[in-house]
């Protein structure tokens, strides 16, 4: 029996080069729903720009895609085209930038359907009215006349969605369709699709570096890791424990844990006499190559946690191990952790050249100076900020950038482990992205372990695959992400949650006390 | 750099008032009109003249020249004291700060214990004991100004260490001398320079005060006090001895304080940005 997908052994690479998605092999029947999870960098956004026929420039695709028995992968563009929009549709992350800000949504929903020469075009405008209503836009609450600009992100997606579904598809390629998305709004799409996909009988082929959403879309799941499936299988609810997903590509199961503590606690003397226990008896594992996320309100004990796991601040009970070594020991090698810092109007000596910041990491490494001047102009290149920055003062850049910088400080020494401290809330949220797609490569590239510390779940959402949530100093609850947004076990991770629904906090002015000498 | 127009003239006012003492001070190293000891009784008293611009004294000496030799030996003490109070003051204030703690209390304490002694009276118990000499004015006024700098250095000190750059350079695996020198002292400069701007108006008063008592600079040596002091009895006859080294007094501090406020204002950060 012929299934509506059939995919055999699909290789992506570049001419010559490794692959990046090796050999992948799956089926999807009609009205069927399949999902594709892995980290960053795993190959399954390739392989659903593979069997689109959308791959980068420079990358080609081996094996077979076929549809409806039908050999696709081979198919000259303009065959390609007709079959896009019309039997295969997609739906991308960035309801932001996929929608024409020029155009109004009406005749972006209808556009497939031009394409395709369906229709009168009276009939393309009411077949455009119609989907706008099943994905929830009634007239009334968001007209086809309206520009992109004039929507909020979830009606930008959902937009999206209809003009994807507009021509009628079998087969609805998703990928991270909610990524972009606050979880209150995540939910809604999901359901929408889920609505959707029923109804019409499509075939879902759903890409997702997110457990929690999989699991909420699909039975079946593939679980990519280094361009291979690793696991294939019923979609489980994630577990409680642990993280599922492999986060590198990695030859040897089971990394060694890079970071421990044990019993970790510490507490300060208040005015009066009385303490507070700032951090009580936490015990945390990261792996080397692994992302963490720290969440929690304010005075939940984050900071000085981080103070504690970096070696800032001795912890006055437990033990805290970085790679072997107690990091609080005045002869602890500092290299092999990072920190990055929440302001970068505070993080930069104002004094200081760029140059002269970026090369502080490497004191003690005993570089020559061509060596410590090549380190330095090597990650100021990869947080792509030019080589002549290094002569010129932080006062000189602007927020992102001097965040760039600082990121550029915490990979020049080479560490494994980097703690980022709320590294995106002074930024506003054009550059949040920015940096978020920065830190999400440079992971990718070093294989760094990453402990975020963070207050927006979103964020944590975006680059980490397992999370912990503090509060009154304890760790209440880990799991993974997903899990942890979908279904948050502790009370403060429901506040966390719920604080979600509330305008987005405002971003921090530059303080008063900066100045350019 | 947000400039304030309105307000930046005190700086250059400051500027050209303490040029205008101290490049005549300066000269004097190498050249007045008289030796400023010369004592020539025929001539004394003398008003303005070709031969003595200012005139001459109740010992027929060039006022000029006096008072030349007399502010260079005023911005000498001065000078030296601060240097003295900038040399002990800022390391203690700047270690205070570093270690905090049991440390730091002691630090701060002493300096106020000797802070509750007025220059002064030190200054007098010293030289009961030593015997005045411009080592002994030095050692008085500096001591008096140390716990002011160990005071202001400790205090701009411990708002630098908890600032982000300070915890990364920690990371790195720095010392804490290392840190201050790098980060700290850096950071500070401006403040400090304000306030030895300031400190030196005060020292070249309290310099005047000492010489007025005679306890600084023994004679022959001139100093502005002591001009002013021996100008005293003959008041009446001729007022510009004490004027002319009144003037030469309240000019150095005036420019020292409109130099440092103009400082402040051009280097302070919660001034420099109003619009």
């Amino acid at each position: 029996m012929i299934r509506l997908l059939e995919v055999e052994r699909l290789t992506v690479r570049r001419p010559g080069g490794p692959p990046l998605v090796r050999e992948v092999s799956f089926q999807i029947a009609r009205g069927e729903r399949l999902g594709i999870v892995g980290a960053s960098g795993s190959g399954k956004s390739l392989t659903a720009l593979a069997i689109a026929g959308l791959l980068p420039d420079g990358l080609i695709a081996e094996g077979s895609v076929r549809l409806d028995g039908r050999e696709i992968l081979d198919l000259p563009e303009p065959e390609l085209a007709r079959l896009r929009g019309r039997r295969i549709a997609m739906v991308f992350q960035e309801p932001l930038t996929a929608l024409d800000p020029a155009r109004r949504i009406g005749r972006q929903v209808a556009e497939p359907l031009a394409i395709h020469g369906l229709g009168t075009q009276r009939e393309r405008i009411a077949r455009a009215e119609a989907m706008l209503r099943a994905v929830g836009l009634p007239p009334e609450r968001a007209s086809p006349a309206l520009f992109p600009h004039e929507l909020s992100g979830g009606q930008r997606q959902r937009v999206l969605i209809a003009a994807a579904l507009a021509a009628g598809p079998d087969l609805l390629l998703a990928d991270e369709p909610t990524t972009a998305l606050d979880l209150v709004i995540q939910r809604q799409i999901l359901d929408l699709l889920d609505e959707l996909v029923a109804q019409k009988g499509l075939a879902l082929l759903l890409v997702s570096h997110d457990e929690g959403v999989i699991a909420r879309m699909c039975r079946q799941v593939l679980v990519m890791a280094g361009g291979r499936i690793v696991r294939s299988g019923p979609a489980a609810v994630p577990s409680a424990s642990g993280a599922v997903l492999p986060l590198q590509p990695r030859d040897h199961p089971g990394p060694p844990a890079l970071l421990t503590a044990t019993g970790v606690s510490r507490h300060y003397r208040l005015p009066g006499g009385a303490t507070r226990q700032a951090v009580d008896r936490v015990d945390l594992t990261i792996a080397a190559g692994e992302a963490v996320g720290l969440v929690g309100g304010s005075g939940s004990g984050k900071s000085t946690l981080v103070r504690l796991l970096t070696g800032l601040e001795p912890p006055d009970g437990g033990v805290v191990r970085l790679d072997g070594r107690d990091p609080a020991e005045p002869a602890a090698p500092r290299h092999p952790v990072q920190l990055v810092f929440q302001d970068p109007f505070d993080s930069l000596d104002p004094r200081w050249r760029v140059g002269r910041i970026l090369a502080e990491p490497l004191h003690g490494l005993r570089l020559n100076p061509a060596e410590r001047h090549r380190r330095v102009l090597a990650a100021l290149a990869e947080v792509g900020l030019p080589a002549e920055a290094v002569r010129r003062h932080p006062h000189a850049f602007s927020g992102g950038q001097r965040q760039r910088i600082a990121i550029a400080r915490a990979l020049v020494a080479h560490p494994r482990l980097v703690v980022l401290d709320e590294p995106l809330s002074a930024l506003d949220r054009p550059l949040q992205e920015q940096v978020l797609e920065l830190l999400a490569a440079l992971r990718r590239r070093h294989g760094l372990a990453y402990l975020l510390v963070s207050h927006d779940l979103d964020i944590v959402r975006r680059l980490c695959s397992r999370v912990l949530v503090m509060a009154e100093g304890r760790i209440v609850e880990e799991g993974p992400v997903g899990r942890v947004l979908l279904h948050p076990a502790s009370a403060a991770a429901r506040a966390l949650l719920a604080a979600r629904l509330g305008p987005p906090p405002p971003v921090a002015p530059p303080k008063a006390g900066d100045y350019e000498p | 750099m947000a400039e304030r127009p309105d307000r930046n003239w005190s700086l250059w006012l400051g500027v050209a008032i303490t040029l205008a003492i101290v490049l005549p001070a300066a000269l004097s190293l190498v050249w007045t009109p008289y030796p400023p000891a010369a004592i020539d009784i025929k001539a004394r008293l003398q008003g303005w003249s070709q031969a003595h611009p200012l005139g001459t004294d109740p010992f027929g000496r060039d006022v000029l020249s006096l008072l030349m030799a007399g502010a260079r030996n005023s911005f000498g003490i001065a000078l030296g004291a601060v240097a003295l109070s900038v040399g002990i003051g800022v390391p203690l204030g700047a270690l205070a700060a570093a270690r905090g703690g049991w440390l730091d209390n002691l630090l701060m304490r002493g300096s106020d214990l000797l802070f509750a002694f007025p220059a002064v009276l030190t200054a007098i118990m010293l030289a009961a004991a030593l015997g005045p000499s411009m080592g002994v004015a030095i050692l008085a006024i500096g001591l008096f100004n140390l716990p002011v700098f160990a005071r202001v250095t400790r205090s701009a000190a411990v708002r630098i260490w908890p600032r982000a750059f300070v915890q990364a350079a920690r990371l790195s695996g720095k010392s804490r001398t290392r840190i201050t020198l790098e980060h700290v002292l850096p950071n500070i400069l401006d403040q400090l320079l304000v306030q030895v701007t300031l400190q030196l108006a005060l020292a070249i008063l309290t310099e005047a005060g000492l010489g007025y008592l005679g306890l600084s600079v023994p004679p022959p040596a001139p100093t502005l006090g002591r001009m002013l002091a021996d100008a005293q009895s003959f008041l009446a006859v001729s007022p510009r001895l004490a004027i002319l080294p009144g003037l030469a007094i309240a000019l150095a501090v005036l420019g020292l304080n409109l130099l440092g406020d103009g400082l402040r204002d051009r280097l302070d950060p919660r001034l420099g940005r109003q619009p």
